[in-house]
């Protein structure tokens, strides 16, 4: 792997994070100005990361196509993908973006299609940091011999597969606590070997409803579509 | 299609259930559980056919499924050969009443009348043809004479006759065979008119005796009070024109426990006693009687069946039934108390429907284990938060959702689902 592309952390961080000001000029759609200026505390440029080697300032980096990230401070919990929706509206670039806000954070990606197309764009709903479920930005085992768009892939894909991960978690969590008892019925009544058992005896009954007419009295020919 | 339905039962098994009704066809394809409710259903027909009769209660909550386990029922009896009819009673349709509502229970069962060949209601014309054209093959086939032969139809009449008068010891008997001889005559003589008063008889259309001694030479006419001996010569009739008897599905019994007046309840539970006691005691033949009841117009001591003492007496549990631990029902008796189907249950009914659906529509399901799982927890959780929520209304939202999954295949199925 070349270890250039992966220095940007340590050598290239836009410490001080792209000046609010200078994106909000930027943005056109009074819908998105109302989320920046009401929600969005912080936005800032953390990594760029690049397929060329050797790039030698900060300034040389920026211009150079690759992918972004993009961390976002916001004052309250709003839709992630109603942001990254707007972020991508605004930037237009190859970006995987971090929202955080209370103690929790969600993730976002954007892949730009080419003009005149929307792009594809994912991102999860917000979850609590926890380490296990960590998305790694630079995955330097798996990533060793990708460019920065197989690199965007495999993050897209993780986030996709993390917004399902979390959304099933959420909506367990919405249901009404089961207490034990009932829990322990369920459990057995959804076990496999009961359901087998219930498929068998559907099954049974099935065919003893079922009346196989004599030869010569059979309906007119079935559609089977 | 891979498990054996066609498309249009897969069709009308999805819509029907879509729009909170029971489907007509296809039943057997999502029958799950009830194995020892049916299997003693299907012993009552057994009975039937050897020339019995039976009467079955089924008791069970709005939308846990009576409707559905009498269809599938009367859908296995029309293929063995039964004739069977079915009414919703409602206000103007009971078994006696000031308005005439027994009398038009009655004719729904008639108009309602289906066979296997004519399974869309409408069939009694159909089994009168049936049975004069059966008899004249016997004729042909037996003793060699062909139609238009001076002896075909004196060999005929005189098969007619021989059933028509057979008929004549039983209640009201004489009459009813006397019309359907007038039907053959009719069919014989090519006068349509007979034949259609004759129908109009038999529909129970004539309103006055003096009309029907008129028309058809008749001094009687079905009406509110005797309606019932008509089921019964039917049921009779059924078999000698070579069918296996009469099976006679009724919904909605809840409609006698709203009635305001107790005496017009009690008018009605006496005649639904008659009923039940003809079934049981041997007077009535190759008959079979099922009625759908609710527990409450059930049980209720005020309005309900078991206000009226003769029948609580007859139709309530017995004691030991009632003080086993382990929630035994005797499926002998009368009563067939449908309970809830289980979450296993309802678990492989959603797996039934997915694959109707998908075979259907041409896709293939991603549902799985674990998405049934939350589908049906999430249910059981508004079940229990609201108690409106009935398995009628899972089915309902479970079709909604497989239609959702089939028209956006854009959105993955934890965005329908879990979203």
């Amino acid at each position: 792997m070349d270890e250039g592309r992966y220095n940007i952390p340590r050598q290239y961080k836009v410490d001080k994070g792209m000046p609010l000001d200078a994106l909000f000029q930027r943005i056109d759609n009074p819908k998105c100005r109302r989320v920046f200026e009401a929600e969005v505390e912080c936005v800032t440029w953390k990594y760029h990361i690049v397929d060329k080697a050797g790039i030698s300032g900060i300034a040389e980096l920026v211009k150079e196509k690759g992918l972004s990230v993009f961390e976002v401070s916001l004052k309250r919990k709003i839709a992630p993908d109603l942001l990254t929706e707007v972020f991508a509206g605004l930037l237009q670039r190859s970006m995987v973006l971090v929202y955080l806000c209370n103690g929790e954070l969600s993730m976002g990606t954007f892949i730009p299609m080419g003009k005149g197309t929307t792009g594809r764009m994912c991102s999860t709903d917000f979850y609590p940091y926890d380490a296990g479920r960590m998305i790694e930005i630079m995955d330097y085992e798996k990533d060793s011999n990708r460019n920065t768009d197989q690199i965007h892939k495999r993050i897209f894909a993780t986030i996709r597969q993390q917004k399902r991960i979390i959304m099933i978690e959420k909506a367990y969590e919405g249901l009404s606590p089961v207490e034990s008892a009932e829990s322990e019925i369920l459990s057995f009544e959804f076990s496999l070997e009961n359901l087998d058992k219930i498929r068998a005896d559907a099954d049974f009954v099935q065919s003893q409803l079922r009346v196989v007419r004599p030869a010569g009295t059979s309906k007119a020919v079935r559609d089977t579509a | 299609m891979g498990n054996g339905i066609t498309a249009v039962e897969a069709a009308t098994v999805l819509n029907s259930l879509k729009s909170g009704v029971v489907p007509r066809v296809g039943l057997e394809y999502i029958t799950v559980g009830r194995r020892s409710e049916i299997q003693a259903l299907l012993q009552d027909v057994s009975i039937i056919e050897q020339g019995g009769a039976a009467f079955r209660f089924i008791e069970g909550k709005y939308g846990s499924g009576k409707t559905f386990l009498m269809h599938a029922l009367r859908n296995h009896v029309m293929e063995k050969n039964f004739i069977v009819t079915d009414v919703e009673l409602s206000v103007d349709k009971r078994f006696v009443g000031n308005k005439g509502q027994g009398l038009a229970t009655y004719r729904e069962l008639i108009r309602n009348m289906a066979t296997r060949s004519c399974p869309d209601n409408g069939a009694l014309q159909l089994i009168l043809d049936k049975w004069i054209g059966s008899l004249e093959n016997e004729v042909v086939q037996y003793e060699g004479l062909v139609p238009g032969h001076e002896v075909f139809d004196v060999r005929v009449s005189q098969k007619i006759y021989k059933i028509t008068s057979s008929m004549e010891e039983r209640v009201n008997g004489f009459d009813f065979g006397k019309v359907l001889a007038a039907y053959y005559k009719g069919h014989r003589t090519g006068d349509t008119d007979l034949q259609k008063r004759a129908l109009r008889w038999l529909c129970g259309e004539y309103k006055t005796r003096t009309e029907a001694k008129n028309e058809l030479g008749v001094n009687l006419i079905i009406t509110d009070e005797n309606w019932y001996d008509f089921i019964k010569l039917f049921a009779v009739f059924a078999v000698k024109a070579g069918y296996a008897g009469l099976y006679v599905c009724m919904d909605e019994l809840a409609t006698l426990y709203e009635i305001p007046s107790r005496v017009g309840r009690e008018y009605n539970y006496n005649k639904l006693l008659s009923i039940y006691n003809d079934a049981l005691q041997g007077k009535a033949s190759n008959l079979g009687i099922i009625i759908s009841v609710t527990k409450e117009a059930m049980d209720d001591k005020v309005r309900g069946v078991f206000s009226f003492e003769p029948l609580r007496s007859r139709l309530a549990t017995s004691s030991i039934e009632e003080e086993n631990t382990a929630n035994l029902q005797d499926m002998a008796s009368p009563i067939i108390r449908l309970a809830p189907l289980n979450p296993g249950e309802m678990y492989v009914l959603l797996e039934k429907l997915a694959a109707i659906h998908s075979t259907l529509y041409g896709y293939k399901s991603t549902l799985e284990h674990d998405d049934y799982i939350y589908f049906l927890k999430k249910q059981y959780a508004k079940a229990e938060k609201d108690e409106g929520v009935t398995p009628r209304d899972m089915i309902k939202n479970y079709i909604s959702l497989l239609n959702l999954l089939q028209q956006n295949q854009n959105l993955t199925k934890e965005e329908i689902l879990y979203g």
